[in-house]
């Protein structure tokens, strides 16, 4: 059994300093019990939230309407993307037919990768983003919740509902530190065949990383920015 | 060549070599992802049947992609051995196969062979073997490379110290790697993977590592795996990196896609040689990863194996220092599960062996695929079993900056003590000088970053 | 990604008890973010691009400050330094040591910050000045270098010696004693030809009965030194503190002091340790004081001790390029800004702590009531903004939380200060983009001026000057901290 130095203050200085595991100790070569299954939780935690569903609750709070992908289990979600970035023809019919067409700002929530980044963040990014784009004087369209989309069906959406700019709120793959982390996606006229490049992007939005609110108030200004220059990605200067 | 099979009443027809290769491949989500895939297991197994069938100069003459439209296949083939390949060209895949499995033929005649092979022929022998094969055959190679110290040798598992950091602080970088290296871990190298990909950022973390490396005299080498273009940058104004570092695709579209080309790989390739501060031979370090090419779209309708061998056939050419497959961490629509990263890290091994490499694993998940801890306990055990070069050491296998879990410092530690390995010579000496290490096992104080720190290092 | 990186010049003017120095910095403002989260800054480089010669401060006499002579030199230096006035961004006049003391100080530091371009601020107090000269001797710096271990810087000048106490990079304590070259001053022949003051009580205490006119030999004025520097180091080291010492104190004493692991020397005095060897009275004197002996004494000291000592980058210059490169902060790169009129100066802070538990109750309307009430007794009613509001201690700010501290801000500033036309903000955490959003919604033209800025640290009784914004939106602000040992 190895015992942790008498240097108690140095060390936790040392972990202070980094989220990486370390000062862990051992027993023999291997990690002590507790913090082998913290390892383990956190993993749990990452593996339940790319498997699970958001609550009804959820969808009673905020009433977004709900539209699917071809993607009808999480097997397939997880093994085609290239289904993901696709609308059922249902959904297309239901967004060609509830939306509002031509919206200055388009906003699409999508589990992804994470339901519970939607679960934890939307409640503070998604009204801190009305108020933004109240506070620059933009409009928004019909906001909708895709069932396991990816980024790219924000081409698909762009094409149908032509907005000025789509943001899409959206699970990222869960890490061990946070599994309920969200990303933005922005683009300036998203259509089929939009390149990467063309998207401008926040991460890491949860308690821990970007903080939600501000991440919601600063889509607003990326936004702005994009109508402002009529363009986005790379060449876009915030 | 043949293209057609019958097998227990049932023709198999196929159209051309590069389906067969494909097909003949182990399931991979990638491949069926890329809809290339053998449609049944038996289908699977007839593709097996032919390419065992299948001569070397067939393969030679028949490339899956030309070496006028890429200039990767270009390089693989002026860089083969003419002299090697004429004594085996006549060979079937399947004659390959059982020379190098066959108990006369050592490791230093294997990589003598491997100089004549194309990568697309290794690529193809590798379809041929079951896992147990490509560790019985990868365990015979010995690849020794010296940077600032050696690794390689009969018997050592070396370990990359990750220390990374979610912001790059130069501090958490610093604790963690105390930790890496209380444990035994870092003889590979010290490797970050940084976050901010500035010339100036690069260039804080290559001299705070170099420092603690004087200032303890370690035996090894540092390296930050920032695009190569900015490592170039910061090695220009001076930064100390004893190893420049670059991802490989398979692919000339590909690497086009990762902002590399073999002309821009030669400019660095001088400037490490020439402004590079270490002081043995080889200066590189490369990593790859079965499944990077389909992601680009620059994948020729080529598996994933195949393009992962061309990977190492372009890697030979610089005689790096070390390379590896970081192989669970693109995600599951390329390895969709444990079986499948299991299968594509130890033909990854093999096949980079054989190209005559230093080929380290990086074992390694993602939360979105069907793979746990457990599972990187057992590959790590197959790898260290087939004599990887080295493994990727990270603070309890959780990379808290790239989001992946990968093999831990304490892994490494308990494969050598199972397995009977050693850490790279001259490393070892040094934890047994500053006593962390005694009569080849750790002692009592490792374990401890504080021990960095309680003393101001060894002159 | 490209690299991003933004200069900005900033001036650093010390006016000491004996010399006073002038310094030109540059800053480098890059981006430490990756291309896909909140955009993020640091000054990543603090350049000293231009120093000046050391002049003897001049003084019309012993209370007074000769503004006019120190102007005229200013002049010429920034001629010499290449520079205008335009090309200031920031910048810090410091006045330490004894000259704080005289007479016209405040109004001859204010004058020269107002001369020395659009944003350059003027400050004093003995922790600041510690601080500056422990960051500009490379203490600091130090102190990263060698994780968990306590580096004390102490900069000599003439009056005082001022200690600050670094761990890991920041500063944990500072102390000052009265301890400096200049208390007694002396011709070549060992005359005294003056003394300070503050520093009679102490001489007479340690029975040195010495007054101006008198001659005293060579090895008085060593035991007189070597005395001075047993004092001073002994209550550093925390060996020795007899009520001698605590003649020398100046300010209230930090109440406990850390175990110094390394030590360094900067200032006038801390120049002379670096080669104080065997010498004649009259190369002990040859400045006109007892600087050289209180140096060599102190390296016979630290010697016999066997202290680690180490030697600073800079001596004499540390506080002046403290005070140039080291008092500029920047904020958060997302804020929220209407209107604001930069620079704006001396905003006095009133600190709202907010505590997670009392943000769920009622309570909070009290605390932010109470706190408005006390800032308005304290500051005076005809500044707009009469001061700013800082929101600190909230642990993770919701929508719900968020919505409830803007109900609250305008509740209180349309009962309490409803003329008020400028509002300034800041909170210690990333919030403040969308607390601008919200509040402007709410406030719907109410006020001329909304600033909302976030991710600064201050203290309760600061003073904050705040910059014009970079182009990358980010604000650059010096906190003029007081006293901040003790709140820390």
């Amino acid at each position: 059994m190895i015992e942790l130095t008498d240097n108690k203050l140095a060390l936790e200085q040392l972990i202070q300093s980094t989220p990486a595991r370390i000062g862990v100790g051992c027993s023999g070569t291997r990690p002590k019990t507790e913090i082998m299954l913290k390892l383990r939780m956190d993993h749990a935690m990452a593996v339940d939230s790319v498997y699970g569903d958001i609550p009804k609750a959820f969808f009673e709070e905020f009433h977004f309407p709900i539209v699917q992908t071809p993607c009808q289990s999480k097997e397939m979600y997880l093994k085609r993307p290239d289904l993901g970035r696709k609308l059922t023809s249902e959904g297309e019919s239901f967004i060609r037919e509830h939306c509002k067409k031509k919206p200055q700002v388009q906003i699409v929530i999508s589990n992804g990768l994470s339901s519970k980044a939607i679960e934890s963040n939307i409640r503070d990014v998604y009204p801190a983003l009305l108020d933004s784009l109240e506070s620059y004087g933009l409009s928004s369209g019909t906001t909708f919740y895709v069932q396991n989309g990816r980024v790219a069906c924000m081409d698909v959406i762009g094409e149908i509902l032509e907005p000025d700019v789509l943001v899409m709120l959206i699970g990222e793959r869960p890490g061990l530190v946070s599994a309920d982390s969200m990303s933005a996606y922005m683009c300036y006229k998203p259509r089929i065949g939009t390149i990467e490049s063309n998207r401008n992007v926040i991460s890491n939005i949860h308690r821990g990383g970007t903080q939600p609110i501000e991440a919601g108030a600063q889509i607003g200004a990326v936004l702005r920015a994009m109508l402002d220059q009529k363009t986005s990605g790379t060449r876009l200067v915030i | 060549m043949n293209k057609k099979i019958s097998i227990l009443g049932k023709t198999y027809q196929f159209n051309s070599l590069k389906e067969i290769m494909a097909k003949a491949n182990e399931e991979k989500s990638g491949d069926q992802l890329a809809k290339i895939a053998a449609n049944d297991v038996s289908e699977r197994i007839a593709a097996k049947y032919l390419l065992s069938e299948t001569r070397l100069c067939d393969m030679r003459e028949n490339p899956l992609l030309s070496p006028e439209e890429d200039e990767v296949t270009k390089l693989i083939e002026s860089d083969l051995d003419e002299s090697e390949y004429n004594k085996i060209k006549n060979w079937t895949l399947s004659e390959l196969r059982e020379y190098l499995l066959s108990r006369e033929v050592d490791g230093e005649t294997m990589l003598k062979v491997g100089r004549g092979l194309t990568s697309e022929m290794i690529a193809g022998v590798t379809k041929l073997m079951t896992n147990l094969d490509l560790i019985q055959a990868a365990s015979k190679i010995r690849v020794i490379t010296t940077c600032n110290a050696s690794m390689g040798q009969n018997g050592v598992l070396a370990g990359r110290a990750q220390p990374n950091h979610p912001s790059d602080s130069l501090q958490g970088i610093r604790a963690s790697l105390y930790e890496a290296l209380s444990y035994g871990i870092g003889d590979a190298v010290i490797g970050i993977n940084p976050v901010i990909d500035t010339s100036s950022s690069v260039k804080e973390i290559l001299l705070m590592t170099k420092e603690v490396m004087n200032t303890w005299n370690i035996p090894t080498q540092n390296c930050v795996l920032a695009h190569v273009t900015t490592q170039m940058k910061a090695i220009q104004q001076g930064a100390p990196a004893d190893l420049i570092f670059q991802s490989l695709a398979g692919t000339e579209k590909a690497n086009d896609a990762f902002g590399i080309n073999i002309e821009l790989l030669d400019e660095a390739n001088e400037l490490i040689y020439k402004e590079g501060t270490a002081t043995g031979p080889n200066r590189w370090y490369f990593e790859t990863g079965q499944g990077s090419e389909l992601s680009s779209e620059s994948h020729h309708d080529i598996d994933q194996v195949t393009l992962e061998a061309r990977c190492y056939g372009l890697a030979r050419h610089y005689k790096p220092f070390m390379v590896n497959t970081v192989v669970g961490f693109i995600g599951p629509e390329y390895l969709y599960d444990s079986k499948q990263v299991t299968r594509a890290g130890l033909e990854d091994h093999f096949m980079a062996k054989l190209h005559g490499l230093p080929m380290g694993v990086d074992v390694c998940y993602t939360n979105h695929m069907k793979a746990d801890q457990n599972d990187m306990d057992n590959l790590a055990v197959l790898l260290a079993s087939a004599g990887v070069n080295f493994l990727i050491g990270v603070p309890m296998a959780d990379d808290c900056m790239l989001n992946y879990q990968s093999t831990s410092y304490h892994d490494i530690a308990t494969l050598r003590e199972l397995l009977h390995l050693s850490p790279a010579p001259a490393f070892e000496r040094w934890l047994e000088d500053i006593g962390l290490m005694e009569n080849g096992k750790l002692t009592k104080r490792a374990g401890d970053p504080t021990f960095f720190l309680s003393q101001r290092g060894v002159h | 990604m490209h690299e991003t990186n933004e200069w900005i010049t900033s001036l650093g003017i010390d006016l000491g008890t004996s010399t006073t120095k002038f310094i030109v910095s540059r800053l480098q403002i890059s981006k430490v973010s990756s291309a896909f989260s909140l955009p993020s800054y640091k000054i990543t480089k603090r350049l000293c691009t231009y120093k000046s010669q050391i002049y003897s401060t001049p003084l019309i006499d012993d209370e007074t400050i000769d503004y006019t002579n120190i102007a005229k030199i200013l002049e010429r230096e920034y001629e010499e330094a290449g520079i205008t006035l335009d090309d200031v961004h920031t910048g810090a006049v410091i006045i330490t040591g004894e000259t704080a003391n005289k007479k016209n100080a405040r109004i001859a530091v204010n004058q020269l910050a107002e001369r020395a371009g659009d944003f350059v601020v003027a400050t004093a107090g003995a922790e600041l000045e510690s601080l500056l000269a422990g960051k500009g001797s490379g203490a600091q710096d130090f102190s990263i270098q060698t994780p968990n271990q306590v580096v004390a810087n102490i900069d000599i000048g003439g009056g005082t010696a001022n200690t600050a106490f670094f761990l890991n990079g920041e500063c944990i304590g500072t102390a000052t004693l009265r301890i400096g070259g200049r208390l007694i001053r002396l011709n070549p022949a060992g005359f005294v030809k003056g003394m300070a003051d503050s520093f009679k009580p102490w001489l007479e205490e340690n029975g040195f009965l010495v007054k101006k006119g008198d001659q005293i030999s060579f090895e008085r004025i060593k035991q007189i030194t070597d005395e001075m520097a047993k004092n001073l180091i002994g209550y550093l080291a925390q060996s020795s503190n007899d009520e001698h010492t605590q003649l020398l104190y100046i300010d209230p004493m930090p109440q406990s002091l850390p175990t110094v692991h390394t030590w360094m020397f900067s200032g006038g005095v801390g120049e002379l340790m670096k080669n104080s060897e065997r010498m004649t009275l009259e190369e002990g004197t040859r400045y006109g004081d007892i600087g050289p002996f209180l140096a060599t004494s102190l390296n016979q000291l630290m010697k016999r001790s066997s202290f680690n000592v180490l030697s600073p980058k800079q001596t004499v210059r540390a506080t002046v390029i403290g005070a140039g490169t080291q008092t500029t902060e920047i904020s958060g790169s997302t804020v929220f800004i209407q209107n604001g009129n930069f620079p704006i100066r001396n905003v006095p802070v009133e600190k709202v702590h907010i505590q997670n538990e009392e943000l769920e109750s009622d309570q909070l309307d009290h605390i932010f009531s109470e706190t408005i009430k006390k800032g308005l007794s304290l500051h005076s009613m005809g500044l707009d903004p009469a001061f700013a509001l800082y929101l600190s201690g909230i642990d993770y700010c919701s929508y719900e939380k968020l919505k409830k501290i803007v109900n609250i801000l305008e509740n209180i500033y349309s009962q309490y200060l409803p003329n008020q036309k400028n509002i300034v903000i800041i909170c210690q955490n990333d919030m403040a983009k969308a607390l601008g959003h919200a509040l402007s919604i709410r406030l719907n033209g109410k006020v001329n001026c909304l600033i909302c800025i976030d991710q600064i640290n201050i203290q309760h009784g600061d003073y904050i000057d705040i910059g014009q914004p970079l182009p990358s939106s980010i604000i650059p602000i010096i906190v003029k901290t007081l006293v901040f040992t003790s709140d820390a």
